[in-house]
């Protein structure tokens, strides 16, 4: 059987067993197990047991439990609600100033949370119904609310950062820092792309100015959020000063959340405890499919098919811009229908290979593929955010959903547009950092 | 079935529990590290290895509740698609085949565990403990998952929650 044979054997197994409806973990280990027996029989087995141990022991992945933790904390505590009322009083009386408000907040959750799901959530159930109510755009406030959620896992701490930097050979700490100029830049394309949509049509942008917390000095509002930058810093500050490793840094974020949720009065042994469970019962789902893929990982690099596409790649003499294309290119269209961790645990160690070969910095690389995945979690028909919309805002349409979703890809391809020709927008602080 | 299913019930959630306790052991073990390391000046040679132990256990303990609450993450566009009596028949077959692949792992997990006791092979970490120690968690997460799996498989009652 050539490599070509096996490739497409084993992931056209892999991508049946998805489709089937089967766990994602199931359908891994399904095919490892049949994998396995075919090419070392039953004593192979013992690389399984190994296999898994190794993975789920893996300590730069205890970063995923941590940030979940972090946030979790901080959203589900409604401690949060101190930065509404802070965006609010500062987005006074303008036109569209609720769009602004959102991309505002979106950002600064961004360096709360890695979930996307979580700020999509958030910010439809709260957000979006008064953007409504006072005679917003709906599509441009579910674009506005969408591309502000995407920042969520690009802006550290993020997740998928932390599985990406497990897979790769590069630094967690480089990876996770070079995410922050790319949202705020994001952050800013969004923001120019409402004034450009209020400029051709000013009827998308009502006027009209916050009626809440009237009596409250802006000084007393910021102040109230001063916790929220001691989290933030506990993150970020932490990994550019080089104190504390991704991992120690998202522990210290944790401590940060729960010093910050009992300012605010919302701490309790029962919501810590529940918070704690959510964070390991989201980490087991995610954790049981990196610990199946990493065997997959391992028994298709022992058939020789990532070496012999590598191989066939190269031979085609394209460009680093065509090939960086077509990583890019594939990357968005299989995410619109598969889940974004698993297709980043399947692609991720050909594409590795292929990083390697056409020279490119994996940092750059890396952070560009990352947003394009986060990408894929918009994106129509099954990007899993606009099911968490809908979730949270029943009334919208799903065909409206859509139309808003592909405004935010227009903006996200802009982005990946200027990343490529101005690679230091991605590079700068992990340079900076390392050196 | 009902009896079955409390049953169940207790112990995914007396094990998601000691998973909540593990993700804290890990929170504890990583801000103590960083008090060592500044504060006393003095760090630890083995919370690093702790780490992993504790990580290992706590996702192995968490999985039979994610797959009691059916939270595994799975691709459901053409479950999605189908009536509502042959997507409730589907998932009893893939919650049969879901099962089977867990008991696999747990046959396979547990082998290991004998053969590794057998030998007294330790880990290659700092602190070196038995391996076959860290392999139990592993293999109780999957043995519960496939009981799990097997009572949704013959249980209509919940067979709509996988996936």
């Amino acid at each position: 059987m050539t490599w070509g044979d096996t490739l497409l054997m084993l992931l056209g197994l892999l991508l049946g067993a998805f489709a089937t409806g089967l766990p994602v973990f199931i359908g891994f280990f399904l095919i490892c197990l049949g994998a396995v027996f075919l090419l070392f029989g039953a004593n192979g087995f013992g690389l399984v047991s190994n296999s898994i141990l190794s993975a789920s022991s893996t300590t730069a992945l205890t970063s995923v439990p941590l940030f979940v933790l972090m946030g979790d904390l901080l959203f589900r505590s409604g401690s949060t609600d101190v930065l509404f009322d802070a965006a609010n009083k500062i987005f006074g009386r303008f036109r569209g100033r609720l769009y602004f408000l959102v991309i505002g907040l979106s950002t600064v959750f961004g360096a709360l949370s890695g979930s996307i799901v979580a700020v999509t959530a958030m910010l439809s159930r709260s957000l979006l119904p008064t953007m409504t109510e006072r005679g917003y755009d709906e599509e441009l406030s579910i674009t506005t609310i969408l591309a502000g959620a995407t920042l969520a896992p690009i802006i550290p701490p993020s997740i998928v950062v932390i599985i990406l930097g497990s897979l790769v050979n590069v630094s967690i700490a480089g990876l996770l820092v070079a995410g922050v100029l790319p949202g705020l830049m994001i952050a800013f394309l969004t923001g120019v792309y409402i004034w450009a949509r209020m400029r051709h049509r000013p009827e998308l942008g009502p006027i009209d100015a916050n009626t809440d917390n009237d009596d409250v000095s802006i000084g007393w509002i910021l102040l109230k959020c001063v916790p929220f930058l001691l989290v933030i810093f506990s993150v970020i500050g932490f990994i550019l000063l080089g104190i504390a490793t991704p991992a120690e840094s998202a522990a210290s974020g944790v401590v940060g959340a729960l010093i910050t949720t009992a300012l605010y009065r919302k701490l309790s042994v029962k919501f810590l405890f529940e918070s704690l469970k959510e964070a390991a019962l989201l980490t087991a789902s995610v954790m049981a499919i990196f610990a199946a893929s990493t065997l997959f990982s391992q028994i298709l690099s022992f058939t020789g098919a990532p070496q012999g596409f590598l191989k066939y790649f190269i031979a085609q003499d394209l460009s680093g811009l065509t090939a960086f294309l077509a990583m890019m290119a594939i990357t968005l269209i299989a995410c619109m229908f598969i889940d974004v961790i698993a297709y980043m645990l399947i692609s991720v160690p050909i594409f590795a290979l292929l990083v390697e070969a056409f020279g490119f910095d994996p940092i750059w690389f890396w952070a560009i593929f990352l947003i394009n995945v986060t990408l894929g979690s918009v994106t129509p028909p099954f990007g899993y955010a606009l099911f968490a919309l809908k979730a949270a805002a029943p009334n919208v349409s799903m065909a409206k959903t859509y139309r808003a979703a592909w405004s935010v890809v227009g903006i996200f391809a802009v982005a990946i547009t200027i990343m490529y020709l101005v690679p230091g927008i991605v590079t700068i602080i992990p340079s900076l950092m390392m050196n | 079935m009902r009896f079955y299913f409390r049953i169940e019930e207790g112990v995914a959630k007396g094990l998601a529990n000691l998973s909540a306790l593990f993700l804290a052991t890990i929170v504890t073990l990583y801000v103590l590290e960083i008090f060592m390391r500044y504060a006393v000046g003095s760090p630890t040679k083995w919370s690093n290895d702790a780490v992993g132990f504790v990580m290992t256990a706590m996702i192995f303990l968490a999985l039979p509740e994610v797959t009691r609450r059916g939270q595994h993450i799975a691709i459901t566009f053409i479950v999605d698609l189908m009536g509502e009596r042959a997507a409730r028949v589907w998932s009893r077959i893939l919650a049969l085949i879901s099962s089977l692949v867990s008991f696999g792992l747990f046959w396979i997990v547990s082998t290991t565990i004998i053969k590794q006791f057998n030998s007294g092979i330790l880990t290659n970490t700092v602190i070196q403990i038995p391996k076959w120690i860290l392999l139990i968690p592993i293999a109780s997460g999957f043995l519960f998952v496939a009981t799990i799996f097997l009572i949704t498989a013959l249980g209509a009652k919940r067979s709509h929650d996988l996936g």
